[in-house]
């Protein structure tokens, strides 16, 4: 069942072209990877399906409803960490995933449970009294990927979530999103880092110029090859057009 | 109470604008007004200082210390309150936290009415403490309590004070529309500026911002007889449409 899709999605800020004709869908339980550039459209349509971005055109489908009529029980079941992570530096680790849970629906104690799971699964408990201000950039990030995932999100949307993240929160992060794709989340996901990617996706789909250009093999031998092969050749194309 | 409700004020009660705005609110406008009006009675002040206490010299002990109060907290209250909305929608995006706040749940627009919302609570509490600060040292310190005019002006003050408190939130809708508090800080400053050249030039009665504190003696007594209530009810009105601007400035997409 698809639990994201978007079909001919434009957005251009004046002259420069970010989404051109995108067309993109997730299916429950599955890990769908997008690669890209920088500038090729991936974190603008991420945005688009969370509301950040106003597009010019096209459909976007949340979990079987039209996003234009997503209500509170659709996006109850979206978890998203987009460019940022949600850590208000006043607050404490676990009072940020608390107030995350909480705006995502779940009660006062739920929330509270939830945090103290995401919170030790991302390995922060040393830091889970301490202000997120006085976090590493690393730590920052985990806070908002305990964030993302807290409330069980049946659809998740992650834009580059090992940025920043050492090794080993690599890992804890590669745990978190193949556990959740095992019990049926959707998981879009976009990374520079291809060889990431191949660990975790079921499809890898290349952005680029504001589209998807073509779908790269998670278990071929040379992704980095088949990745920049792909791109010359759609940028020949452009040329000779 | 509502999630947004919730942790708006988690975060506003933790923020180092509360931390410096609460006291400043509390403290500062009973702390001047008994000052001036102690000093104007018994200090031995001579040139610009003497002309500027003469007003506290004037009637009772307590009605001069409401007269005092209610001037500085009006201009405190409007700035404070400016500067803790400035912060609760600017630093949103000057923190780059408000793309978490998309796809919740709770819309941007109950995030937004949670930040009014603390921020209008906060005006009243701090306001009425500061209020209840001045009569309480008054009544404590003056045999027989306040005279029927003290309470009258006490009452004066309370609805002056708040007015010009939560014309304060109006600076909300700034920080959402230009997406950050420097714009909203700026506006204070330079509402503040044009509200004195107004006031001075005789039209503050109809300048929102100016009205209230006219109303409560901040230009002399003259002026504040000629604040009509349709005066006041211009700058409740403009709080009331400041406020849905800001929300609806605060829920619209980021690009």
């Amino acid at each position: 069942m698809t639990a994201l899709a978007v079909a001919g999605l434009r957005k251009s800020y004046g002259g420069l072209v970010a989404l051109d004709d995108m067309d993109l869908d997730v299916e429950h339980g599955e890990v769908h990877a997008i690669v890209g550039l920088n500038g090729a459209g991936k974190t603008t349509l991420m945005g688009s399906v969370v509301g950040q971005v106003e597009l010019d055109s096209g459909q976007i489908t949340v979990l079987g409803h039209d996003r234009a009529d997503c209500g509170r029980s659709v996006w109850a079941k979206v978890g998203h960490f987009i460019e940022y992570p949600f850590a208000y530096p006043e607050l404490t680790v676990r009072e940020n995933v608390v107030a995350a849970a909480r705006l995502h629906g779940l009660s006062g104690t739920d929330a509270g449970r939830v945090a103290d799971t995401w919170v030790s699964h991302f390995e922060l408990d040393r830091w889970s009294d301490r202000q997120a201000r006085t976090l590493s950039l690393g730590n920052t990030q985990r806070v908002g990927l305990s964030c993302a995932f807290a409330h069980d999100p049946d659809l998740l949307i992650l834009d580059e979530p090992t940025n920043a993240l050492d090794p080993a929160g690599v890992l804890l992060l590669r745990d978190a999103i193949v556990e959740r794709a095992q019990s049926g989340t959707a998981v879009l996901v976009s990374s520079h880092h291809l060889d990431e990617v191949a660990r975790i996706a079921d499809r890898i789909s290349v952005v680029h110029a504001g589209r998807v250009i073509g779908r790269l093999d998670p278990h071929a031998i040379d992704l980095e090859r088949a990745f920049f092969a792909m791109l010359h050749s759609f940028d020949a194309g452009v040329r000779a057009s | 109470m509502s999630a947004a409700l919730v942790i708006e004020w988690m975060k506003f009660r933790r923020s180092m604008v509360a931390r410096l705005a609460t006291p400043l609110l509390v403290i500062a406008p009973p702390a001047f007004s008994l000052g001036a009006v102690w000093m104007a009675r018994t200090a031995n002040l001579d040139g610009p200082s003497a002309e500027r206490f003469a007003i506290y010299r004037e009637g009772t002990v307590t009605e001069a210390r409401m007269l005092a109060a209610g001037q500085i907290l009006c201009v405190v209250a409007l700035i404070a309150a400016g500067f803790v909305v400035s912060w609760l929608f600017g630093r949103e995006y000057s923190d780059h936290t408000i793309g978490s706040l998309y796809a919740l749940p709770v819309t941007l627009r109950s995030v937004a009415t949670a930040k009014i919302t603390v921020a209008a609570l906060w005006v009243v509490a701090c306001v009425t403490t500061a209020l209840g600060l001045t009569v309480a040292a008054s009544v404590l310190s003056i045999p027989g309590g306040l005279t029927t005019n003290a309470w009258r002006q006490v009452a004066t003050v309370a609805v002056a004070a708040n007015l010009m408190g939560l014309l304060g939130l109006t600076f909300a809708w700034v920080a959402a529309a230009t997406r950050g508090y420097l714009g909203a800080v700026g506006s204070i400053i330079g509402v503040t500026a044009v509200s004195q050249i107004l006031a001075s030039i005789g039209v503050g009665g109809w300048v929102p911002y100016v009205a209230p504190a006219m109303w409560a003696g901040a230009g002399g007594a003259e002026a504040a007889h000629e604040i009509l209530a349709v005066h006041l009810l211009g700058s409740a009105a403009f709080i009331v449409l400041g406020a849905f601007a800001a929300v609806g400035s605060f829920d619209r997409p980021l690009d």
